[in-house]
């Protein structure tokens, strides 16, 4: 029982990075229609530019929110200068462009920071909790807390303000909501801003969870989180926060449980095909 | 004399080698009802397409106000005072019909980034959104999706749309296409009641005896170039109008 729920309570945590990671594609996919595979290394560059700030200051607010800016700059600039420039093209042009700036990333962390396994020696300003004799470590709470205050803070937004329901409007329909007023441009960039400061929250947050950053760590997330916003249904924000949940209690679930001599990935993959299989449109896709 | 709201002098948009609207010139005046009429493919949607900012005319010139506002992108257009319906209804649909007007109510506030934090829907908003609800006949329908009405409430959801933000010029492409028949009565009168609140329509309309009844003044197009101007009773019997609805010979049967 004890070993089932410190599976569960990790399992939260890895889909609770999932998520935070997965968010941005979507939101992403729902306004400009384009499959962001380069949203990965946005990640990877949030956790190195993370890493850094630290080492730097030795705080980790600063290193959080230095990151946070320098990703979404960097989200507003593949935008600017890959997407839009491409969106003219069939799709694929710019998902063809969005693997090469995945790529290059990657390169440009191995150039910079050299093809080692870095370590993140991060201490979080707070102490592990024992509950009822299971203990739940420090990064786990700082995991679930972040993870909920953006989920919260997105929520809000979306709903409650009018510049969420001009971004529904947006990723409904670029040119009504332009009749009616909305500047598309300024919504797009808004919607690299916020997800791309998330990737970098993700970022971080993987670095300090594992205590490892290095070049090629959003290699599995990039085309994970590609399956996740499939199987929530394309474009669906909460559908995209579901599946990354259960894809992530699921697969750590599965590890610490089932013999299976397959890798962590490959279970995960059988999972996302499975419910494919059964229901095409995905979680809570609408067939559009 | 009075000043037009709206003029377009030479306007003209070329797709490759095909000029699809070419060098048009024409005006609306304050509070008149203009139909734009033409047969398919004649260029009456990509003229409103050239005046709501969607293209970028090749040559000539757009004046609302005296302003010019061609090369404008669309949201700046709308900003401006035009609203706009769509030949295929397009609303929101996963919003509520009243969602659908409150996103256009935003239109004063989406200048300012500092402004559009606050909560949508405010008393005053939602009050403004209901009243032209009721002008338009949907008051019931307001919390339903957008996505689940039939065509003809959803043509007024448009109208509504343009309606709600103040804009003193609307262009309708179409609206009355694929209605029955007392639906369309029902749009002629509401086109009346707009006009009748200081406002000026411009629209495009495939059915002669809707155009005929309702505008004031009709231009016609054909192959991209204005044909004819001038009121109802002139147009029906001008030769050049006669012949591009009709064929020039042998067709007896009208669109």
């Amino acid at each position: 029982m004890r070993l089932f729920i410190e599976q569960l309570l990790n399992g939260i945590a890895m889909g609770s990075i999932y998520a935070l990671v997965t968010l941005g594609l979507a939101l992403v996919y729902g306004i400009m229609r384009i499959l962001h595979v380069a949203h990965a290394a946005v990640f990877t560059i949030g956790a190195y530019a993370g890493l850094f700030l630290f080492q730097l200051t030795g705080s980790l607010i600063v290193a959080f929110l230095g990151s946070m800016a320098c990703c979404a700059l960097l989200g507003v600039m593949i935008e600017r200068f890959v997407y839009f420039p491409l969106m003219k093209y069939p799709p694929y042009v710019p998902l063809i462009g969005s693997i090469a700036v995945m790529l290059s990333i990657e390169e440009v962390c191995r150039l910079v920071a050299g093809p080692y396994i870095l370590t993140f020696p991060a201490k979080l300003p707070f102490p592990d909790v024992y509950l009822g004799g299971i203990q739940i470590s420090s990064t786990l709470i700082a995991v679930y807390s972040i993870t909920a205050a953006v989920l919260l803070v997105l929520w809000y937004i979306t709903t409650h303000t009018e510049l969420g329901l001009a971004m529904r409007a947006t990723s409904q329909d670029i040119s009504i909501s332009g009749a009616m007023g909305i500047n598309s441009h300024v919504i797009i960039t808004l919607t690299f801003v916020m997800g791309s400061a998330i990737a970098a929250i993700a970022g971080m947050l993987v670095g300090i969870y594992y205590n490892q950053v290095y070049p090629t760590m959003g290699t599995v997330p990039a085309y994970k989180t590609l399956a996740l916003i499939v199987v929530g249904g394309l474009g669906s924000v909460p559908g995209a926060v579901i599946a990354s949940m259960l894809l992530g209690t699921a697969e750590t679930l599965l590890i610490g449980y089932a013999n299976i001599p397959l890798p962590r990935d490959a279970l995960a993959f059988i999972a996302m095909i499975g419910v494919l299989m059964w229901r095409s449109e995905g979680l809570l896709g609408s067939s559009r | 004399m009075i000043q037009p709201l709206l003029s377009t002098k030479g306007v003209s948009k070329c797709f490759g080698g095909l000029k699809a609207v070419d060098g048009v010139d024409f005006d609306v005046f304050p509070g008149e009802i203009l139909g734009i009429l033409g047969p398919n493919g004649a260029g009456k949607t990509v003229l409103f397409n050239l005046i709501s900012g969607i293209y970028q005319p090749t040559a000539g010139k757009v004046y609302f106000h005296n302003d010019r506002i061609d090369g404008l992108p669309p949201h700046l257009v709308a900003r401006k005072g035009i609203g706009r319906t769509f030949q295929i209804v397009r609303p929101f649909a996963t919003l509520t019909v009243l969602q659908n007007l409150l996103v256009a109510r935003g239109i004063t506030r989406y200048g300012h980034l500092s402004k559009v934090w606050g909560s949508w829907g405010s008393q005053s908003e939602i009050k403004a959104a209901m009243e032209v609800l009721e002008k338009v006949g949907l008051t019931e329908l307001a919390h339903r999706k957008a996505g689940l009405l039939p065509l003809g409430n959803l043509r007024r959801l448009e109208i509504a749309r343009a309606l709600v933000v103040g804009h003193t010029l609307l262009l309708l492409d179409e609206s009355f296409s694929g209605l029955r028949h007392e639906e369309i009565l029902h749009l002629e009168a509401l086109i009346q009641k707009i006009r009748g609140d200081g406002r000026t329509v411009i629209l495009i309309e495939h059915n002669m005896r809707v155009a005929m009844g309702l505008c004031e003044r009709i231009v016609v197009l054909d192959h991209g170039q204005k044909i004819a101007e001038g009121p109802p009773s002139i147009i029906q019997q001008n030769e050049q109008v006669i012949e591009a609805y009709l064929g020039r010979k042998g067709i007896t049967y009208a669109a």
